[in-house]
């Protein structure tokens, strides 16, 4: 049972608001389905658009994104009240209802990503099947569904389907994502949240976050696995990267200077806000070190072409923080939103307990257990055929 | 078609159909009776029961209270706002009767910026005198019926008063000074002495008596918490006035 | 032409499978249909009853409606206390169905000074979390203008609360009460989120939404809600606007009235008289 603990406030707050109901873990989940949704641009750049350039990491990125859905119900589930009526919204979807759709996409979107990863590890897991004998031998059996047919003609056909999956996915992730965005954006009961700009940001942000993962993924599992950095990957990545951070910067910025140049009434609180609680977190971590930092440290090094050793720590360092930067504009949207009363008169404090189904431990699990997953997944279906083999130099 | 995307879309068809199954299965027969609901939730939730029964219910057991309280400016404060909801009263026994009214009728009626000037409202310390705070209003009021002086015009202190069941007695003329001295008196005694509903009557009682009883209530001698407060900031000129004032006014309680 | 022996069992299979899948889809298919013909008997059962959710009251001939006087409100709070006991909230300082805002202006202020039970100075002047009073620390201010703001469930005609809940587990109803079902709710709070009133709130012993529903309870066996009941300066006003003679209409008709948050457009069934811009 978890203590109950009213979040200390100034000014004047709705009673009822005293108890901030969407915590640490409703800032989790779109993190995670944000992460889902860039890893599987990253592959789909190879898979859906035939970039030959991303080919070493897209398999890779296919089982990363797949990690992470799989772990994507669980902030929610230990958020409901009644997490074994969560399937209600299956059963009984109230379509006027942005999260009605979770349940639909959520769903679409496993079984998207699975039959692609059933697609791209077909050929390796029926040679597996055929090279291993007992349990593991029937447990790849059964996973190729008892065909071992890897003629031309099959080859042809998953081909097509997972060129099909990987164009369908892109959309679908987006929407996975991007309905996150309008739950948000199209919510007139704080202005924190209202604006058409939301499910953009968020599906921008969601990108970058992604790759930034799939980038620091990728240059750790070569480092583990003494594979040498395929440069040109790497580059390619770090240049998208690039680009699609520029735009979240530009919107992010854009959404908030909205805020501030319509001055529309309840603006006073949210200045407040802004520039006593929530510098630190959206203009030093938020905007400075997460996105203006690396925007210049990645423009720097393309400018001045940067290669090897110098260009990975640079890159590293950078998509570090882009994660950390967008684990912040999370928490400041679905946090702070809640922090800034209705009443606009009064501002609240969220802290987050450390123990309990909510509480920051638990947060850090579902952080992590993804990670531990694809750790499983790629031992189960190793992706590393794709990677060069060289030695590290 | 080779085999594994055949055999891909029968086990996809296949869980599609028995998930489509296993939503009718289990989807509530009233879901979508009137609407995007469960309607048997409707029914469920009128179907509770009421806790606060209301005044009739009261006056069921309680008539003569009730008419008392009908009868009375608090008419529109209902029994259990007071005492609580009634709930399975009286199978569960009594309600409770309210201790520290003190607490609770200054709820509505202690003094506070915001509250209309048509609501009754007394500064708690100074009310009828000052005090030290533990001056009970059940004291002097009846919460069943709280006006003082029954339900006419309240009886204030002013120069001129008609005793309520005498019609030639002359009007009292009193000095500023006595106005002010007896102002806290008149509440219980009546400005012309001679209410004896919450108290003694004071009206043509001999001089010394009065003066003895009033040191004797300065002093703590006798016991009462109105009189113990009323006169503790009295001096020794005031109480010989005072006694002096009732001594002479025409005699005689008026009950 | 000879044939090929392995086309034709591939063949066969290929016909089985088919025949499989329609088979079924056949039966997948009779269950649904089977299941929604059991919902329209039910449809057709209560249309025919034509009275609901009791047999003494029909639900189509009712408009209920809310009138809150707040130039009468004394700041007593019994309200705040009775819809506690009449519904079970929890007596605590952060959930409540209904509560009471003050508002004050003291002199050389702009903007009011707004206070209600979540205050620890309020909590602290009543004694303790389950009971409820205004301190009176504006007694030696120079107060120029403040009054009583009763707040509770708006019950709005286009309710934010109602379009956002992802099962269907609060609704309006057809005499215009939006209510809960709690054996629904899977506790998601979307719906406290999306109102703008602050007026819902997450209940931890029924682990679901919670609200003001007019005690429903009781206003469908013909008695006032607990809080009306017990206003004792008449601040409080409910009743059916499809009755002439109610209290309500007259409320409406009499007066000038305001809704809180308009632009919102969810058009609230709660009517105020005296309040002022400050009040949202």
């Amino acid at each position: 049972m978890e203590m109950l603990v009213s979040a200390p406030y100034t000014g004047y707050v709705y009673p009822n608001e005293t108890i901030i109901p969407w915590t640490l873990l409703i800032a989790i989940y779109p993190y995670l389905t944000g992460l889902v949704a860039g890893a599987f641009t990253v592959s789909s750049m190879h898979h859906a658009f035939g970039m030959e350039r991303f080919k070493p990491v897209a398999r890779f990125a296919l089982l990363t994104s797949l990690s992470c859905m799989l772990f994507v119900p669980l902030p929610l589930i230990l958020h409901l009240g009644h997490p074994e009526r969560a399937m209600n919204s299956m059963i009984t979807p109230h379509l006027s209802s942005a999260f009605a759709m979770f349940g639909f996409f959520a769903a679409f979107y496993v079984v998207l990503l699975a039959l692609e990863c059933w697609f791209v590890f077909r050929a390796d897991n029926v040679a597996r099947a055929k090279s291993s004998t007992g349990l593991i031998r029937a447990f790849y059996r059964a996973l190729t569904l008892w065909s071992d047919d890897v003629s031309v003609k099959a080859r042809e056909y998953d081909r097509k389907w997972l060129m099909a999956l990987a164009i369908i996915g892109i959309p679908g992730a987006h929407g996975l994502h991007g309905y996150v965005g309008f739950v948000y954006g199209s919510l007139k009961s704080r202005a924190w949240w209202e604006s058409d700009l939301m499910p953009v940001v968020f599906i921008f942000s969601a990108v970058i976050s992604g790759m930034a993962l799939c980038i620091v993924l990728y240059v750790i599992a070569c480092q583990m696995r003494r594979i040498k950095i395929d440069f040109a990957c790497l580059k390619g990545m770090a240049y998208v990267l690039w680009g699609f951070m520029l735009f979240t910067l530009l919107l992010e910025a854009l959404e908030f200077a909205n805020i501030v140049y319509k001055g529309k009434e309840g603006i006073e609180i949210i200045m407040e806000y802004v520039r006593e609680r929530l510098f630190v977190r959206l203009f030093i971590v938020q905007f400075g070190l997460g996105a203006v930092l690396p925007i210049a440290i990645i423009g720097t090094m393309i400018a001045r072409d940067t290669r090897g050793r110098h260009f990975v720590v640079g890159l590293m360092i950078s998509s570090v923080l882009v994660l950390i930067s967008v684990f912040m504009m999370r928490w400041n949207v679905v946090i702070g939103g809640q922090e800034i009363s209705k009443t606009m008169k009064g501002l609240l404090t969220y802290i987050p307990p450390l123990l309990g189904r909510q509480g920051i431990l638990a947060g850090t699990a579902v952080m992590i257990a993804p990670f531990l997953l694809l750790w499983l997944l790629t031992q189960i279906f190793p992706p590393w055929g794709d990677m060069s083999r060289e030695e590290l130099k | 078609m080779p085999l594994h995307i055949s055999r891909l879309l029968l086990l996809l068809g296949a869980f599609l159909i028995l998930a489509v199954i296993a939503r009718n299965y289990v989807l509530d027969p009233s879901y979508y009776q009137f609407g995007d609901y469960r309607g048997d939730a409707v029914v469920e939730i009128a179907a509770g029961s009421p806790q606060y029964k209301g005044a009739a219910y009261c006056q069921m057991c309680h008539g003569e209270r009730h008419t008392e309280w009908t009868a009375g400016v608090h008419r529109s404060v209902k029994c259990e706002v007071c005492h609580g909801p009634a709930r399975a009263h009286p199978a569960d026994g009594p309600l409770p009767k309210p201790e520290d009214t003190i607490k609770l009728c200054t709820v509505c009626h202690e003094a506070m910026p915001g509250r209309p000037d048509a609501q009754p409202q007394i500064v708690i310390a100074e009310h009828p005198v000052k005090h030290d705070g533990a001056l009970q209003c059940l004291t002097c009021h009846n919460p069943h019926s709280p006006k003082i002086g029954g339900e006419e015009e309240p009886v204030e202190a002013t120069a001129a008063v008609t005793p309520p069941a005498a019609e030639t007695a002359a009007p009292v003329q009193i000095s500023k000074r006595m106005v002010v001295l007896t102002t806290p008196c008149t509440p219980c005694h009546g400005a012309d002495g001679r209410n004896s509903a919450l108290s003694a009557a004071l009206a043509g009682r001999e001089r010394a008596v009065l003066d003895r009883k009033l040191q004797e209530y300065r002093s703590g001698a006798l016991q009462h918490p109105v009189m113990n407060a009323v006169t503790k900031s009295l001096s020794d000129e005031d109480i010989a006035d005072l006694a002096e004032h009732y001594a002479s006014l025409p005699g005689g309680p008026t009950q | 032409m000879t044939r090929n022996p392995s086309k034709d069992k591939s063949g066969r299979r290929a016909f089985l499978r088919t025949a499989g899948k329609a088979l079924a889809g056949a039966i997948g298919g009779g269950a649904l249909l089977a299941k929604s013909a059991a919902q329209d008997d039910h449809i057709a059962g209560a249309a025919a009853a034509k009275s609901f959710p009791t047999e003494d009251y029909d639900w189509t001939e009712h408009r209920w409606a809310y009138g809150i006087d707040a130039t009468r409100c004394i700041g007593c709070l019994r309200c705040v206390e009775a819809c506690k006991a009449e519904n079970g909230v929890a007596e605590d300082a952060h959930h409540f169905r209904t509560w009471v805002e003050r508002y004050v202006y003291l002199e050389g202020e702009e903007k009011a000074r707004v206070d209600s039970h979540s205050d620890p100075q309020n909590i602290a002047a009543s004694g303790s979390e389950s009971e409820y009073r205004f301190d009176n620390r504006y007694q030696d201010a120079k107060v120029t203008k403040a009054f009583f703001v009763p707040k509770m469930c708006n019950q709005c005609q286009h309710p934010s609360c109602v379009q956002v809940c992802p099962v269907g587990a609060t609704f309006r109803t057809e005499d215009g009460v939006v209510l809960i079902d709690q054996t629904y709710c899977i506790g998601c709070e979307y719906c406290v989120q999306a109102c703008p009133y602050g007026a819902r709130y997450f209940n931890e012993e029924t682990r679901t939404s919670d609200k003001c529903n007019w005690c429903y309870h009781r206003i469908t066996k013909g008695l006032l809600p607990a809080c009306v009941e017990v206003c004792p300066v008449g601040a409080r006003i409910f009743g059916d606007r499809n009755d002439p003679s109610s209290p309500i209409n007259e409320f409406i008709d009499n007066n000038r009235i305001n809704v809180l948050k308009p632009e919102t457009g969810n058009a609230p069934t709660c009517f105020y008289v005296g309040i002022d811009k400050e009040v949202s």
